[in-house]
């Protein structure tokens, strides 16, 4: 009897966890739907708005990417809220969001973005190619 | 269990992880993540020329070395170009093989008809904390390792040494994280009782009245033939963690202790034993990514609940090691195993990380499966 029951009950947990198993899978589907999963638990996370950024400047939407970079630069940049390890994180945003801008043929705002990556001290890791922010 | 039946049951057990596992490979590369820098901006690995060789036993490109795992992904290449979709599908068939390994092995340890087993590898193949290693193309790394891991565990139980230490060298080529396996093989060596083997004498007694009589005295020597036939295991475990240390470092993705001191670290870790825990108990919500906070409040509530249940656990399989000795060997195998990904170690940014319970969670599984198992046999007598 207990045997009986026991064995429905596991069965009804596998068939849970393989329909949890499923609806994960979609978040993995690709980088928006995974990076806004994330973002609906943590707003505030700086490389979820880059990683974001840096998909859409691949799939080149720079002003949609352009969006996310100036979120994650905003979190980055509030007194107090970068930790260390995201210093490289917020860098490579900058060079993404001059590159952007120098591509769209703005080298105004290009000079004014590239003097903000100067000021957060970003000269000594920035190197050519699109950063994985990861 | 009839042979053919156990067949069946395997056969049952792959093919319906891969079903379940099936809509990955309706899914694209992560972009904006570690796919990119890997196969969309690398041309280094599409081929199996001698100049792909070479660079694949040659770079550690994202950190660690990993050879074997590039040379799996060389040959989906060859045969897919740069569809995703084979890749996915590679990922899910090696899963679906490792979930056929875990019925195996749940079957030789709890020695069931099979059923109990099947659903052990159900549990853990079907799990929710499974999809990242899965779906995430760039944890190629995870499944293969996790193949040959569980395939040298399986030869070990088979007693066949020279097939489990070269399964084993497959798994460190694969991923680094394998260097767990030798402490693994001494704790279930351990809890099937060949670290202290028994060995009976006979001694003669004189009795009063002029006879002798034998009385039979059971010994538990330590066996050090089994520690020596665990050198080698070491010593390949102790040069890929060296190796992985000096190729992690170069990428800079090591905090110093100045930035996270020991204190820290430790705490962290019991934190993301009890995370790890709890999120296979409740796997929701599942994220790719749990940060280290920049702050970190080692006296929060959430930290406190996990050393709580960690330390609590950890006190209780010790106290109950001779009535269930089959609880701490499931418990130290399973922390042994997360060892190397946890915050001891601390590389990169994340607190923890779904794919580091990819092998972790099998010892518990095996338990859990044992416990009902032993409630069953009570239930009948």
């Amino acid at each position: 009897m207990w045997r009986s029951w026991g064995f429905v009950v596991a069965a009804a947990l596998l068939a849970i966890e393989a329909l949890l198993t499923q609806k994960q899978i979609t978040l993995w589907k690709d980088a928006p739907a995974l990076w806004h999963h994330q973002l609906y638990y943590q707003p505030k996370l700086i490389l979820a708005w880059a990683n974001l950024g840096t998909y859409y400047h691949r799939e080149k939407d720079y002003v949609r990417a352009m969006g996310y970079d100036q979120i994650a630069l905003y979190y980055g940049h509030l007194p107090g809220r970068m930790a260390p390890y995201e210093y490289s994180t917020i860098c490579g945003v900058h060079y993404n969001y001059v590159s952007a801008l120098l591509t769209m043929n703005r080298p105004a705002e290009a000079s004014a973005a590239w003097d903000a990556a100067v000021r957060t001290n970003c000269l000594n890791i920035l190197k050519p190619g699109p950063h994985d922010l990861g | 269990m009839a042979r053919f039946d156990r067949r069946v049951l395997l056969f049952v057990i792959v093919a319906l992880t891969v079903a379940v596992y099936l809509p990955v490979l309706r899914n694209d590369w992560q972009a904006g993540w570690d796919d990119a820098e890997a196969f969309l901006f690398n041309e280094n690995f599409r081929g199996l020329g001698w100049a792909n060789l070479k660079w694949m036993w040659t770079t550690h490109r994202m950190g660690a070395w990993h050879p074997l795992t590039w040379m799996s992904l060389g040959i989906d290449h060859t045969v897919w170009g740069m569809n995703p979709v084979g890749y996915h599908l590679t990922n899910v068939l090696l899963h679906s093989a490792s979930a056929g390994l875990v019925y195996i092995i749940a079957r030789r340890l709890l020695g069931d008809e099979g059923l109990l087993s099947a659903m052990v590898a159900f549990a853990w193949a079907w799990h929710p904390l499974r999809v990242e290693s899965v779906a995430w193309a760039s944890e190629r790394k995870d499944v293969l390792c996790g193949f040959f891991y569980l395939a040298a565990v399986l030869a070990y139980l088979r007693d066949r040494y020279w097939t489990t230490l070269g399964l084993f060298a497959l798994a460190l080529l694969s991923k680094p994280m394998a260097v767990s396996l030798p402490a693994v093989l001494l704790i279930l060596d351990a809890w099937r009782g060949r670290l202290w083997p028994p060995s009976d004498y006979l001694v003669p007694i004189p009795t009063p009245s002029g006879h002798v009589v034998g009385v039979t005295i059971t010994t538990y020597w330590f066996s050090f033939r089994r520690l020596f036939a665990q050198a080698p295991f070491s010593l390949l475990a102790l040069l890929s963690s060296l190796w992985t240390y000096y190729t992690v470092r170069q990428v800079s993705l090591m905090p110093t202790l100045t930035d996270l001191g020991i204190r820290d670290r430790i705490l962290l870790s019991i934190d993301a034993i009890g995370f790890y825990l709890w999120k296979t108990i409740w796997p929701v919500p599942l994220l790719p990514m749990y940060q280290l906070p920049g702050v970190i409040y080692l006296l929060a509530p959430g930290y406190l609940a996990s050393y709580a249940a960690v330390l609590g656990i950890t006190g209780g399989a010790i106290a109950l090691r001779r009535r269930y000795p089959a609880f701490l060997a499931a418990w130290a195998a399973s922390v042994v195993i997360l060892l190397p990904v946890l915050n001891l170690m601390q590389n990169g940014p994340q607190a923890a990380a779904d794919r580091y319970t990819y092998l972790s969670s099998i010892p518990l599984m095996l338990f859990v499966g044992g416990a009902i198992q032993h409630w069953l046999m009570k239930e009948q007598r």
